[in-house]
């Protein structure tokens, strides 16, 4: 704590000076270009202790250990520990920093850059492993008696979370971050300077930065954004310029380094120091161009409701609208999905509700067969693969609103806290540690109050605990709650005076789940809309609701044009111009020939023309007549070479369509599904290619069978475990370098000594029949044709 | 890139297209694919000079502590006394967009994967040629690329390549414990720098990756124009 304040005194009071490069230093010191610096710390302290004495000399503040990449991935083979390794380079830091005068010592401070490795889904590292790499590390540092850590580098927004939480859940050190960003103004992953600084603000760092990246010259934009976006410190470290492609040598003088980087300090910067190709030169440098200068006093920033994944930030501001379809809740084929693995199909509907125009996504997992918090530990970034939509966790049960929150890249919404005393205690402090948003649902121990004064009282006290913990005004939402209007008529005009009393007398954003109030009565689309039009102009800016509702969104579309929230309504004439554009489905005749449609991969076509088929034929017999002949006819095309995998596959998405509607009308009557066989399928572990195995499945799926989809990178285990729990009788495994045939082997062997009887088909660019033979496998499928081929032969259907 | 530049042909051939009429639907995909890379892509690319040292039958980079690894990559540099090692990538974006198409239509997906290969490919051509522009000046020829992978070179020395480009942060290029670089759509190389004449110039088929499962060696053709296939 002293340190912390001492640091944020001086960087907020005067300019705080960090240190330059270390590994330029080595090398110009006879360091081989790919040794591990590193293990200089242990190997030759003195050398490293003789660099720190340079930057202390030349006016540093603050000294990095030689750090950089001290973890457990990194430092393999090396034979060290990180903690072996980090303690040396505290006490080399130590040695040079403790050479003044007492009560000056320079700080220092544990560095701490990337893994290495990259996280999911861009790489195969979880953010588990991340979190347990950086703890290591921290644990030793905080041990060797580092004053704060400093990350840096960082391109991946999910390892700067994991870094972070690591610093604060073992120890009480002060937070430097710094990512590194390019001239576009994002991250390698494409992480956005605000969404950098909301979240690592959230996440309770100290100051934070921009380091590395391109030279202070280029780094303007994105400082400037940074500086704007939170009330922190903001730290610079750039390279000495840009690097001469062919020799690596940057291009920046001292001198020149130190004027750009003092105009990046007009904006606002206060901690600076340098990264690659600096030397103790440019930090002397830099502390003789800001003699006698002090930081700017920053401009109080706008104090908006922002949320964000980290590749987009949604500012609350007019109508923003949050969908509501990834919720179990009445939905029988949703909770199937849940309970059966099917990811596929919940991704799906994140996708379709971000075209259809939703700016933030519901998710709810609660089903009670489930474990709630491991669902939507695997949910929540599953869906962050596919879209950058800012997501809300939702749920009753604060385990899974933890298990989500933490989960989740970026700064979430937490869906929901009541004014129930018991709630508010569980449920802020884990909105304050991940710097949430939250929801406060206008209900408390004694039921929703009538009245919409009531409701607002209750929202006043939610306001004031979430103050209390420290959670910003701004981030603390309303739902005044929607009631159903056929069970008590005054409840629309209550809601909606109470959203417009929590806009006007709290200044607090309102939500609300717009179509409860139709239950029970006819034409409730017409309800809804004329409803949710009712709640925004009394004030509602985020409308809880089906985005694929188009009637719903052309509502909101025409309040926006309405309340000058659409300049020029360029929105809403987009909007209705396309919808007159989009060309109007031509009804298909009854006789048309399915075997044609599914050939020629018409999907709108081949599902109409079975929907005409299924007036008159069995469901059963349709398949077995129609569908899958057309199947094999495609598949033999595909053989022979007449059609190529995409119209292989744009076939197999048409009979999908045709055989989504016979399980749908299956359902409905409660009939016993078509299924001939449970098959699971995996990429196995180390291989992140899955398209091959992708492919398996979707024909695989037409052919009726039901798959379990383990995903890539599968470890052997999680296979077993599948196999075990669900009694399969045939596993696929995937792989496509020659480096993971090794692990499909050993997958293998695991399933043959766990005792399963289970058949092994193995596919793959690099695999041979004769390597399947040899580990084992009993069949090899060449392509998915293939695959069903091995699928027929076990389930003999 | 400009979009004359992705090339349908070396798409279609990722794709096994062995001639069969294209439908509409098809056509649609391959054009909704290319406008999604171009839209998406963030090419990046470096590269760096070492002088080699030739140690009996090790093959090391000065002022480093890393050799080339097998004995394809020193027939490859026969003759070299300089290297380029280079990497490139097409970003992290591109993913995303393969990985939604799976969820949605998978026919785009493997359209999208094909169109983001050639795109790669492009990228490392085009990089080479800057690179060739540079040696021309400096009086020396760029022999052509051999990657970590082809011929008896270990995939792990993908790791070494990237530690000394520093692809992490000049790129964003990273190498898994499995030694696949993420993102996936990116390629490491390793080029000779000759001050005579190039002494070989297209390894064949023997070096290559794709060798066993090659479709065209299959159909006794190469990706090597006019030339039969080796090896």
């Amino acid at each position: 704590m002293r340190n912390r304040n001492r640091l944020l005194d001086k960087a907020l009071s005067g300019f705080l000076y960090l240190d330059g490069a270390m590994g330029t230093m080595l090398q110009q010191s006879g360091l081989n270009a790919g040794e591990n610096p590193m293990c200089l710390n242990i190997t030759n302290p003195d050398l490293i202790t003789q660099v720190h004495r340079q930057y202390v000399a030349a006016g540093s503040d603050i000294l990095l250990t030689n750090t950089f990449g001290t973890n457990r991935q990194k430092l393999h083979g090396t034979g060290y520990p990180p903690g072996q390794i980090i303690h040396a380079a505290v006490s080399a830091a130590r040695q040079a920093a403790a050479r003044q005068a007492a009560g000056a010592d320079t700080l220092v401070a544990l560095d701490v850059g990337p893994i290495g490795e990259l996280l999911a889904p861009l790489g195969t590292l979880t953010f588990d492993d991340a979190y347990d790499l950086f703890r290591e590390q921290v644990e030793a540092g905080r041990n060797a008696g580092v004053d704060l850590v400093f990350i840096e580098t960082m391109a991946d927004l999910n390892e700067v979370r994991a870094a972070i939480l690591a610093v604060k859940e073992c120890s009480d050190l002060p937070i430097f971050v710094t990512m590194t960003f390019q001239p576009d103004g994002r991250t390698f992953t494409g992480c956005l300077p605000e969404s950098f600084a909301m979240v690592a603000g959230g996440l309770g760092a100290d100051a934070l930065g921009i380091n590395c990246s391109t030279g202070p010259r280029e780094m303007r934009d994105v400082v400037a954004r940074i500086v704007a976006a939170t009330d922190l410190p903001v730290i610079v470290k750039p390279n000495a310029g840009l690097p001469d492609p062919a020799t690596g040598i940057y291009d920046l003088s001292p001198a020149e380094f130190a004027a750009a980087v003092a105009e990046l300090t007009a904006l606002g910067v206060s901690v600076v120091g340098g990264c690659c190709g600096t030397s103790p030169a440019y930090i002397t440098a830099l502390k003789d161009q800001l003699a006698g200068a002090n930081p700017i006093v920053r401009q109080p920033r706008a104090r908006n409701s922002m949320v964000c994944s980290a590749v987009r930030t949604v500012e609350i501001s007019g109508v923003q609208v949050i969908g509501e379809r990834i919720n179990p809740t009445g939905k029988r084929e949703f909770r199937q999905a849940l309970i059966e693995g099917n990811l596929d199909y919940i991704l799906a509907q994140a996708i379709s509700q971000e075209v259809a125009g939703a700016d933030l996504l519901d998710v709810n997992v609660g089903v009670p067969e489930l474990d709630e918090p491991a669902q939507m530990a695997r949910i929540v970034p599953a869906i962050q693969s596919v879209t950058g939509l800012p997501l809300v966790i939702d749920s009753s049960n604060p385990d899974a609103l933890e298990a989500g929150l933490r989960a989740y890249c970026g700064k979430a919404v937490v869906n929901s806290i009541s004014g129930e005393q018991a709630a508010l205690d569980r449920i802020l402090p884990l909105v304050k540690q991940y710097g949430a948003s939250v929801v406060g649902l206008t209900l408390d121990e004694q039921g929703i109050p009538e009245t919409a004064e009531g409701r607002l009282e209750i929202a006043r006290r939610i306001l004031n605990a979430a103050l209390a913990h420290g959670i910003p005004r701004e981030d603390v939402f309303i739902d005044c709650l929607t009631l159903t209007v056929s069970a008590q008529p005054q409840g629309a005009t209550e809601t909606r005076k109470a959203v417009r009393m929590v806009r006007q007398e709290l200044g607090l954003q309102a939500v609300l789940g717009v179509s409860n109030i139709s239950f029970g009565l006819p034409n409730r689309p017409l309800i809804n809309q004329t409803f949710l039009t009712m709640a925004l102009e009394a004030g509602l800016t985020l409308p809880i609701c089906n985005p694929n509702d188009q009637g719903m969104m052309d509502a909101i579309a025409a309040f926006r044009l309405l309340a000058l929230a659409d300049p020029g309504g360029a929105s809403f004439i987009a909007r209705f111009s396309a919808q007159e554009a989009a060309p109007v489905p031509v009804a298909v005749a009854g006789n048309q020939d399915i075997t044609y449609a599914i050939c020629k991969g018409l999907r709108d076509e081949a599902r109409s023309i079975t929907a005409s088929l299924l007036e008159t034929w069995d469901e059963v017999e349709l398949v077995q007549t129609l569908l899958i002949p057309a199947l094999d006819q495609v598949g033999q095309r595909f053989e022979a070479g007449e059609l190529f995998l995409p119209q292989l596959l744009n076939a197999a998405g048409a009979a999908g369509g045709a055989f989504d509607l016979i399980k749908e009308r299956l359902t409905r009557r409660g009939a016993a599904p078509l299924e001939k066989g449970t098959i699971v399928l995996a990429t196995v572990a180390g291989d992140i290619h899955d398209i091959g195995k992708n492919i398996v499945k979707v024909i695989l799926e037409n052919y009726g069978y039901r798959v379990i989809d383990l995903g890539k990178d599968v470890p052997p285990e999680q296979v077993v475990e599948a196999v075990v729990r669900e009694n399969i009788r045939l596993v696929g495994l995937s792989a496509l370098m020659t480096t993971t045939l090794g692990s499909m082997a050993d997958t293998i062997t695991r399933l043959k000594s766990a005792g399963c009887a289970c058949k092994i088909m193995v596919g793959g660019a690099v695999l041979t029949p004769e390597y399947a033979q040899e580990i084992g496998a009993d069949y090899y499928a060449r392509d998915a044709k293939d695959g069903v081929a091995c699928a027929r032969e076990v389930f003999g259907a | 890139m400009k979009r004359s530049t992705i090339n349908r042909t070396e798409v279609l051939r990722y794709l096994g297209h062995s001639g069969g009429a294209l439908d509409a639907q098809v056509e649609a995909q391959l054009d909704r694919a290319a406008e999604l890379v171009l839209e998406l892509v963030e090419p990046r690319s470096v590269y760096r000079v070492f002088s080699l040292n030739r140690d009996g039958d090790v093959l090391r980079l000065q002022g480093t502590n890393v050799a080339l690894a097998g004995e394809d990559i020193l027939v490859h540099l026969e003759g070299a006394d300089q290297c380029v090692l280079m990497a490139v990538t097409m970003g992290a974006p591109i993913e995303t967009a393969i990985r939604r198409a799976q969820v949605a239509d998978m026919a785009l997906a493997v359209i999208l994967n094909a169109t983001a290969d050639a795109a790669v490919e492009q990228i490392c051509n085009s990089l080479q040629s800057e690179i060739g522009d540079w040696a021309k000046m400096e009086s020396l020829c760029l022999g052509g690329r051999f990657s970590p992978g082809y011929g008896d070179m270990p995939l792990s020395q993908q790791e070494e390549i990237c530690n000394l480009l520093h692809t992490a942060r000049r790129i964003g290029v990273s190498v898994t414990s499995q030694y696949l670089l993420t993102p996936r759509k990116s390629i490491t190389a390793v080029l000779g720098l000759y001050s005579g004449q190039i002494a070989r110039r297209w390894t064949g088929c023997t070096a290559c990756l794709a060798r066993d499962n090659c479709v065209l060696r299959k159909a006794g053709r190469t990706c090597e124009k006019s030339k039969s296939p080796v090896g």
